[in-house]
């Protein structure tokens, strides 16, 4: 009986929140649920910030909501936006693999999913696929960090997160350009991640097993600001670092000499231009344009550090 | 009470049942078919090389042929409305890129810098508006995804993920570089005149280009 008791209350606070969540579906169907990794990374706050913003100015509600890089929480994020009746779902998904069956099931819930950032491994299931040029972004961070090495010298490679296309992207890119230089050695390559704290700790047992190290590259800002930390502490300031992003943090790195480069990827502006097409697939039925797109990317040195805000480049 | 207990056995199960589905709800469930077709066109099985020699004489060179612009032409048409040049002649892969263009043109062979993996012939174009340098790729290095994304059938759209659009870049690129390195001598080179196709981002002083053919100017001498 305590049993029964027991299980009639579950059933009751079950009731009671499926009441709630239908309440708060009685929205306008203008509701734009905006879902990203983490915000300690301010690329991904950023994009945040710039699809929210562009939602807002179009007359949306926003939801900003993170998946913090796990595919199963991103899943009840999703469930999420179905249950308030989103009309849109903005998202920099957590995997390429994992992330398909949860864009299928926003889309079979009616839901169109418009992609930035990273993509899927599969066609037809987002409305849209904005990316950065990854490959062409990191082709210039590969040239530009050849040209700083002086074309020569031991060399360690810091990489993402593996389920991440844009991981193995990047990292095909640099090698497309840096292993064209036979002087050029890398000595060691590890994934951080796109962790900040995790580069640092990886930076520091490289350094210990290769102190000849002359530079490194990145693939992305957070892991360039580790790796940075990591051998300012250990007074080596003469090590050569390339990171891929554009953050501000990495640009002021590069304004007081400590990172070499790093190369924009327009977060902002991909942010709303997803947010535009969503507005356009709402209410004209079509966004008008392929589903994948890629934006290019612009190298960041000093020449050109002093424009560049908020991932941003100023004409 | 049997009937109870079968009671509350089923409602167990459909609490279970559902536990479990808003479980597995948070896992990644991908049916075997899927897998397996997501693996067969998985970025390790494609061939990009394979891919480029199918199309390279059926498609590319045709392409480059019968589309590639007029360098002067474009020009002029740049500088009047760059953005309509763009549309009607040039293709991008997203809104704010750079338009690629197909270019031909004719012209003296003013520098060689064969030296360089990254080899560059610089021809010199007479343009209505003065002189143009381009810089021609001849690799066996070649930068860039102009020739890629100047060519209007190849849709980022038509593969799994970036990593193939790229490895369809450097097997273009790769093909262009060995095509124009077998045909047309460098050593030579210097001061002939000639006739080239290529891909191109058309801005700046100097115009950087990957060439797919390089050969002796019509009418000109080599």
């Amino acid at each position: 009986m305590t049993l029964l008791k027991a299980l009639g209350g579950a059933a009751i606070v079950a009731l009671a929140a499926l009441t709630s969540v239908d309440a708060m579906a009685a929205g306008n169907g203008k509701l734009l649920v905006i879902i990203t990794p983490p915000h300690n990374n301010p690329f991904f706050a950023t994009e945040a910030d710039g699809a929210e913003a562009k939602a807002k100015e179009l007359g949306y509600e926003t939801l900003v909501l993170s998946h913090d890089d796990d595919a199963s929480k991103q899943n009840q994020l999703i469930d999420t936006a179905i249950a308030r009746k989103a009309a849109a779902i903005i998202l920099d998904n957590a995997g390429a693999d994992a992330s398909i069956e949860a864009v299928q099931k926003a889309k079979t819930a009616g839901i169109p999913s418009f992609l930035i950032d990273r993509e899927i491994n599969k066609t037809g299931i987002a409305v849209a696929q904005i990316v950065s040029n990854n490959y062409q972004g990191a082709t210039l961070g590969g040239q530009e960090f050849a040209k700083r090495m002086g074309e020569k010298g031991p060399y360690a490679e810091l990489t993402g997160k593996e389920s991440d296309t844009n991981a193995g992207i990047r990292s095909k890119g640099y090698h497309d350009v840096i292993d064209q230089f036979s002087d050029l050695k890398l000595v060691a390559k590890q994934s951080a991640n796109w962790s900040q704290t995790e580069a640092y700790s990886k930076m520091e047992s490289m350094l210990q097993a290769h102190p000849e190290i002359k530079g490194v590259i990145s693939g992305n800002d957070t892991m360039a600001m580790g790796a940075s930390a990591a051998l300012q502490a250990a007074h080596r300031g003469d090590v050569i670092v390339v990171g891929f992003d554009g953050s501000n943090d990495v640009r002021d790195q590069i304004k007081a000499g400590k990172i070499a480069a790093t190369v924009l990827q327009p977060a902002f502006q991909i942010a709303q231009l997803a947010v535009e097409q969503a507005d356009a697939y709402l209410t004209k039925g079509s966004t008008g344009k392929p589903e994948k797109q890629s934006i290019d990317c612009v190298l960041i040195t000093k020449d050109n550090a002093d424009k560049l805000n908020n991932f941003t480049l100023a004409k | 009470m049997a009937l109870t207990r079968r009671h509350i056995l089923a409602l167990f199960s459909v609490a279970a049942l559902g536990g479990s589905a808003a479980a597995l709800g948070g896992c990644k469930i991908v049916d075997n078919a899927d897998l397996k077709a997501a693996k067969a066109k998985s970025s390790d099985e494609f061939d990009a090389n394979a891919y480029v020699d199918k199309i390279w004489t059926s498609k590319v060179l045709p392409d480059f042929r019968s589309r590639a612009m007029d360098l002067d032409t474009l020009l002029q048409e740049v500088a009047k409305d760059p953005d309509k040049a763009g549309q009607s002649h040039g293709h991008r892969a997203g809104d704010g890129n750079p338009w690629t263009f197909e270019i031909k043109g004719e012209g003296k062979i003013t520098a060689v810098d064969a030296a360089s993996r990254h080899a560059i012939v610089t021809v010199e174009v007479q343009t209505a508006s003065g002189a143009r340098k381009i810089d021609l790729q001849v690799g066996p290095v070649v930068f860039g995804t102009a020739l890629r994304d100047a060519l209007s059938f190849i849709q980022f759209g038509d593969f799994v993920n970036q990593i193939q659009y790229a490895q369809v870049s450097r097997a273009l690129n790769d093909r262009a570089s060995k095509g124009v390195r077998e045909s047309f001598d460098l050593k030579d080179a210097m001061g002939k005149t000639v006739a080239f196709y290529a891909a191109a981002v058309v801005s700046g002083d100097t115009i950087t280009a990957t060439p797919v053919i390089i050969e002796p100017a019509k009418g000109g001498k080599t």
